[in-house]
């Protein structure tokens, strides 16, 4: 509003110095008006008083010759005949005045007799109308207008007097002539006394005119070519001729420029009709006139200059007075109509508390109908408003102190009687003297805001986990009561220190971290610390808090979870006793299992020597006996192999092979072990997949499942299927072990339809010794070595089963991502040849496999399962053999026995030892023994191939 | 001189009974577990049962519980070379199942031997507290 009365200012200043300007140049040209009319009048009366003095010097010089001519009519003289004496006379006269031109006398006809002019004598001026009208009418009379061409062109025959002596006889006419020449100098004489003399510039024009309005001489008009002048038609001439005396202004008869006439008539002679002559002075008004017309024009020109500008910003500013009038007419109405409008009640009071001012919603919030109402029935504030009086003047006095208040929340009573809450926000109004006016501001309406607060509030107290806001400094800024009733301090000892110091020291490095983690803008989720209490205990605190926020506070919620930890450490103790449990049942069961078996191998052993020493004592042979001893003995031995073997279980190099060339090779061999009873069936929905893994360790693994679920059906016979696919552990349910990593995996199924297992039985199968098999099918750790050896892969094996149906076991391996290495037992066997091999193993089997791949490698091959009677055969020819290959593992007697015997017979045998476990024989060891090769079961084609092929060239090319 | 149906896995253990008791001039009927044994026995009651007690398939505690059902006299000599008292000491067990006589295994010759006789030559007909093992 200030901004618009400074405008307004402005545009009374500039119509009022624009209206003076105009006002100044309007009496300037008043004035210059003024000045001209007198400039005029005053040039006028010159030029009035100049034509006056002509007509006097006219009328002196002409009365004069008047008087001398009425003198002269009279003189004898002219009567006379003598004349010479009347030319001498006349020329006398003629000297009195310089106006005479030449003075004659003429005979009643018309002749000239005399004259002052010689050239005048005889001629006839009867035809001059002076002449005749001076004949006729026997008095003076003057011509006006020139004289005839015999009279000379610049001569004027003034007048003519009939000397009549006696009155009725007219003797003689007395000619006059005025010459024009002295008539010019009168005027010259008389421009020579006017004040405009001495200005070279300033011409004054001149007329004689007769009382006809004749022109006699001028200085405006030419002659004409008959030598008279013409006519004039001027107001000064209509107004000389009739006698006056004056100026006028009027315009040039041929310039046709305006021009400042004075002038005069003479007086004449009474008794001469037309003698009155008319005078007129005339100067070019240009003359006189133009500085003030220049001055008028200037001025004329420097107002405009001034006035134009002043006009254009007057209407610039006029203008925008208007626009600036509309502007804050469209403001005004906005904000009159955010007034109405506004959702806040928007008011303004007298210090003493009188509503003059209220918008709409404020008259709704109060529970008027409209403000007019409001303001009529509000009067006093503290008593019908407030419902504690005191807010009032609480309500001036921080407005006194502070010049504002801001978010004053109060209680106010309805008018309806109903209770709100509301919040003000006002300043005091004051004038320029710094008197207070009134106050104005806005109210809110928070009562659901307060009511908000106040569940929040309820619900704060109220909550049994621990609530409170923290600052980074890491003072708790607020805390609902559960943390205090925990640690056993007051509130207020919590809030006046960091919470830092409550935190049991050893937490405190993870407490801080946890704050940084806030601080840098992370979540903090279920971060545990410890505090200590008022009586020393410590309790632990889970803690869930946002991060700093805008405000730079820390929202923290919290539990006393001491109970859960304590109640977890003691299940972290239980399952570490159970482990350990466990671990001494698994031992046991380990123990156990030896102790069973061996307990079995110590039976046979006493038993048959005490039978053997009742058959020595009977003088019996006791070889049967002995023999049982010696293969107890050999049993022995064999399952302490078998459990170093399973003690020995160790990661070995893996590398990225194909799965399903692992499963071809291993199927190959247990294909050629199965009864026909029993179909394989295989699906490999991931042909391409590719592991780490050992791929011998592989085989074994598939081989003993294989031969596993052989067993299962070996008395009905059914269906053997090793299915591949890819899983997605984790999002698949059908992965139940929840062990394995989060990436792709292998699943390798083997399923038999034999007769299942119960569950007892599958929650044990991976336990060492657990077996349900007799002593001939194994010894019980099989599934305890796959176990180890998937495990070792970092995968996982999952067994399903039900009576009846058959069982499953599903192997998990990571898939890896890159090539595989070809295993090298799949590399095509090249190595061949055709010499004779004895095969002995005990599993028959075996051996019919190993017959049928040796002799597909081109061998004659010889197999047996007896020990004993393969030593016989070869005993009996060993020149049909070139190479023997034996179990290690035979009944009855060790591969290495065997082979000692062999080496009895042949010396220079050679012998490769297929060997089921892992032996502690050295290279140098199976040197002495007089091994060539050793191969580890299952052996691969290949590299059975290339063991036999070597082992046969080394012994034909020993060198 | 009686009949004894031998239950025993182990092929040389049972090799080795079967001498002994064969020496003794006893008829033995062999099985290899618990199945086997019980469907013998059903059929052929013996005088006797020589039976292990760990075994594949059907294990002798259960064989033992069955069989006690059916024949309430039968007379059973338990043998088993699991560890006494870990984890459960199944001698123990098989005998509150009904085994007269147990043994743990590897056993002396004679003392087989001799239970057996023992048993073999006892009155089938007595009551079951004289039935109760003595080893």
């Amino acid at each position: 509003m200030n901004v618009i009365g400074t405008r307004n200012q402005k545009s009374f200043w500039l119509p009022l110095i624009s209206g003076t300007i105009c006002i100044t140049l309007l009496l300037g040209v008043y004035g210059l008006w003024c000045l001209q009319a007198r400039l005029i009048k005053n040039v006028g009366e010159t030029l009035s008083l100049m034509a006056s003095h002509i007509a006097s010097t006219l009328d002196r010089e002409l009365h004069h010759i008047y008087g001398d001519m009425e003198i002269l009519v009279l003189t004898p003289l002219i009567q006379g005949n003598d004349l010479p004496a009347i030319t001498r006379h006349f020329a006398a006269i003629k000297q009195s005045s310089p106006l005479y031109h030449w003075i004659g006398i003429a005979e009643p006809e018309g002749q000239i007799l005399a004259s002052t002019d010689g050239a005048m004598v005889g001629k006839n001026v009867s035809h001059l109308g002076v002449f005749q009208t001076a004949h006729d009418q026997r008095r003076m009379a003057i011509h006006e207008g020139w004289p005839s061409e015999e009279f000379g062109e610049d001569q004027i025959v003034a007048f003519a007097i009939p000397p009549i002596d006696p009155p009725d006889v007219l003797q003689r006419i007395l000619l006059v002539s005025i010459s024009p020449s002295s008539l010019e100098e009168v005027f010259d004489h008389a421009q020579q006394s006017t004040p405009f003399r001495e200005q070279s510039h300033v011409s004054i024009e001149w007329q004689l005119i007769t009382q006809s309005g004749q022109p006699l001489l001028s200085s405006v008009v030419k002659k004409q070519r008959d030598g008279s002048l013409p006519e004039l038609d001027q107001p000064s001439v209509q107004l000389v001729t009739t006698g006056n005396q004056g100026f006028i202004q009027e315009t040039h008869p041929h310039r046709d420029v305006p021009v400042l006439t004075g002038f005069a008539s003479t007086k004449g002679h009474k008794d001469i009709p037309g003698s009155r002559w008319g005078v007129q002075v005339s100067m070019d008004q240009k003359n006189f006139l133009p500085p003030i017309q220049q001055l008028s024009v200037k001025m004329t020109v420097v107002g405009g200059m001034m006035v134009l500008p002043l006009w254009g910003l007057l209407w610039w500013t006029t203008r925008r007075c208007e626009c600036e009038k509309q502007t804050a007419a469209l403001a005004e109405a906005q904000y009159r109509s955010i007034f109405e409008k506004a959702k806040e009640g928007i008011f303004q009071t007298t210090a003493e508390g009188q509503y003059f001012r209220a918008n709409t919603a404020l008259a709704s919030l109060f529970g008027f109908q409209s403000p007019q109402e409001l303001i009529e029935h509000l009067t006093l504030l503290d008593q019908q408003l407030y419902t504690d009086p005191t807010r009032r003047t609480e309500f001036q006095r921080m407005i006194k102190e502070q010049g504002s208040v801001e978010g004053f929340v109060s209680q106010i009573i309805r008018q309806d009687g109903t209770l709100r809450w509301i919040s003000e926000n006002a300043h005091a109004v004051h004038d320029a003297k710094g008197d207070l006016l009134y106050y104005e501001g806005t109210v809110e309406d928070i009562t659901e805001q307060k009511q908000t607060e106040e569940d929040r509030d309820r619900f704060f107290s109220l909550s049994l986990d621990i609530l409170c806001i923290a600052r980074p400094d890491g003072f708790l800024k607020r805390l609902n009561p559960v943390l205090p009733k925990i640690l056993g301090f007051t509130p207020q000892a919590l809030l006046s220190r960091p919470f830092f110091d409550f935190v049991y020291p050893d937490d405190r490095v993870a407490t801080q971290a946890a704050l940084q983690q806030l601080v840098e803008g992370q979540e903090v989720i279920d971060f545990e610390n410890r505090y200590v209490c008022h009586d020393g205990s410590t309790r632990w605190i889970q803690w869930r808090a946002t991060p700093v926020d805008e405000a730079g506070l820390i929202y923290a919620v919290a539990r006393d979870v001491t109970e859960r930890k304590l109640a977890e450490d003691e299940r972290l103790k239980l399952m570490e006793q159970l482990s350990q449990a466990q671990k001494l049942q698994a031992v046991g069961s380990l123990a156990s299992g030896i102790a069973h078996d061996f307990n079995n191998i110590l039976t046979a052993i006493i038993g048959y020597t005490d039978l053997a020493r009742i058959c020595l004592s009977e003088k019996k042979s006791a070889e049967t006996q002995l023999r049982e001893v010696l293969v107890a003995g050999q049993r022995g031995r064999e399952l302490v192999k078998q459990i170093l073997s399973f003690s020995r279980q160790e990661k070995t190099d893996h590398q990225p092979v194909k799965l399903q060339e692992i499963i071809e090779e291993s199927l190959t061999l247990v294909r050629a072990t199965l009864p026909p009873t029993i179909e394989i069936r295989q699906h490999n929905g991931s042909p391409a997949a590719i592991i780490l893994a050992d791929s011998t360790e592989m085989y074994r693994v598939l081989m003993n499942l294989c031969t596993n679920a052989s067993q299962a059906m070996a008395d009905s016979g059914g269906v053997l299927e090793v299915n591949v696919d890819e899983v997605e552990t984790i999002s698949s349910s059908s992965v139940p072990p929840s062990e394995l990593l989060p990436v792709p995996h292998i699943r390798l199924t083997v399923r038999d339809t034999g007769i299942g297992m119960p569950p007892g039985i599958q929650d044990h199968i991976f336990d060492p010794f657990f077996t349900t098999k007799n002593n001939e099918q194994g010894t019980g750790l099989g599934l305890s070595v796959v176990h180890g050896i998937i495990s070792n892969h970092g995968g996982t094996i999952h067994v399903e089963s039900a009576m009846g149906t058959g069982t499953a076991f599903q192997i998990y391996l990571p898939i890896h991502k890159g090539s595989s290495v070809v295993p090298q037992s799949l590399k095509v066997p090249t190595s061949k040849g055709q010499e004779h091999i004895l095969f002995i193993d005990d599993d028959e089997a075996l051996c019919h496999l190993g017959k049928e791949i040796l002799e597909h490698l081109g061998y004659q091959v010889l197999t047996q399962t007896c020990s004993l009677q393969a030593l016989e055969v070869f005993r009996q020819t060993p020149q049909a053999f070139d190479l023997v290959m034996t179990d290690d593992n035979i009944p009855a007697m060790t591969g290495q026995e065997l082979i000692g015997e062999f080496k009895k017979i042949k010396a220079d045998i050679p012998i490769i030892l297929c060997s089921g476990s892992i032996q502690d024989h050295s290279e140098a060891e199976l040197r002495r023994l007089g091994i060539q090769a050793r191969l580890f079961k299952p052996i691969g084609v290949n590299e059975l191939a290339e063991s036999i092929r070597q082992v046969l060239d080394a012994t034909l090319n020993p060198g | 001189m009686g009949r004894i149906l031998l239950i025993e896995d182990d092929p040389q253990v049972r090799s080795l009974i079967r001498e002994v008791l064969e020496r003794a001039h006893h008829e033995v009927v062999e099985a290899i577990n618990g199945i086997e044994g019980e469907k013998i026995f059903r059929s052929t009651p013996t005088d006797l049962i020589v039976m292990d007690i760990l075994m594949p398939e059907k294990e002798g505690l259960e064989t033992i519980r069955n069989l006690r059902v059916d024949f309430p006299h039968i007379k059973i000599i338990a043998i088993s070379g699991g560890l006494p008292h870990f984890p459960i000491d199944l001698l123990a067990l098989a005998k509150k199942f009904g085994a007269c006589r147990t043994m743990l295994k590897p056993m002396e010759i004679d003392a087989l031997q001799k239970i057996v006789e023992e048993e073999i030559g006892k009155d089938h007909f007595s009551d079951r507290s004289e039935r109760k093992c003595t080893s």
